[in-house]
């Protein structure tokens, strides 16, 4: 699954580690993210999307037949 | 497990394992009690290391236990047991068929697989660390 995580961030001139803190997972789990290595959770997603104060699909794409 | 009953764990093994090398060393075993003191000591140190490196973390506010750490373990520990089962099998089936009958002491033979339990399961999460 695809996501906005590092536009967003640059947007906002916010760190890996930043983000990390406000969603409170680790630096790795970022970087992961970031490298689309891993997909989160409904509620890592969640708050991810809180940090950036938009909705969860305007940060991640889910494309058919990803699953 | 809840961090207190992790640490309570934790140094209760020691002692059990410290006090076993004391046992053993004064019982005309000094090499094997030694080894299992040194033991005891290097696995302290080592937890004390990583205990520290993790309070710098959640002092940030980092979250070092998050649930990609749990995936990565869970991932690990099923990749263990299906490659345990196989290697066991393999071992098993040609073992009986072609390998000599031998006599093993048992202890030692659980040893041995615990390690290798223990070994293939550090690879695991190290891999899967690596790959997402």
């Amino acid at each position: 699954m695809e996501n906005r995580l590092k536009e967003l961030r640059d947007e906002r001139n916010m760190t890996q580690e930043d983000l990390a803190v406000k969603a409170g997972v680790s630096r790795q789990t970022i970087i992961s993210l970031e490298k689309g290595k891993y997909n989160p959770s409904i509620i890592l997603a969640y708050k991810l999307a809180r940090v950036f104060q938009i909705s969860i699909e305007d940060v991640f794409i889910f494309e058919e037949g990803e699953e | 497990m809840s961090e207190k009953l992790r640490k309570t764990t934790f140094w209760i093994t020691i002692l059990i394992l410290a006090g076993l090398g004391i046992w053993h060393i004064s019982n005309g075993l000094p090499g094997f009690g030694t080894g299992l003191i040194g033991g005891a000591i290097g696995v302290t140190a080592g937890r004390l290391i990583r205990q520290k490196k993790i309070r710098e973390l959640q002092n940030k506010g980092l979250n070092p236990y998050d649930e990609r750490t749990y995936v990565i373990a869970g991932k690990a520990s099923y990749a263990t047991i299906i490659s345990g089962v196989l290697i066991s099998g393999l071992f098993i089936l040609l073992g009986s068929t072609f390998g000599p009958t031998v006599s093993v002491n048992p202890y030692n033979f659980l040893g041995y697989c615990l390690s290798i339990i223990v070994l293939i399961y550090i690879f695991f999460y190290y891999y899967y660390n690596r790959i997402m």
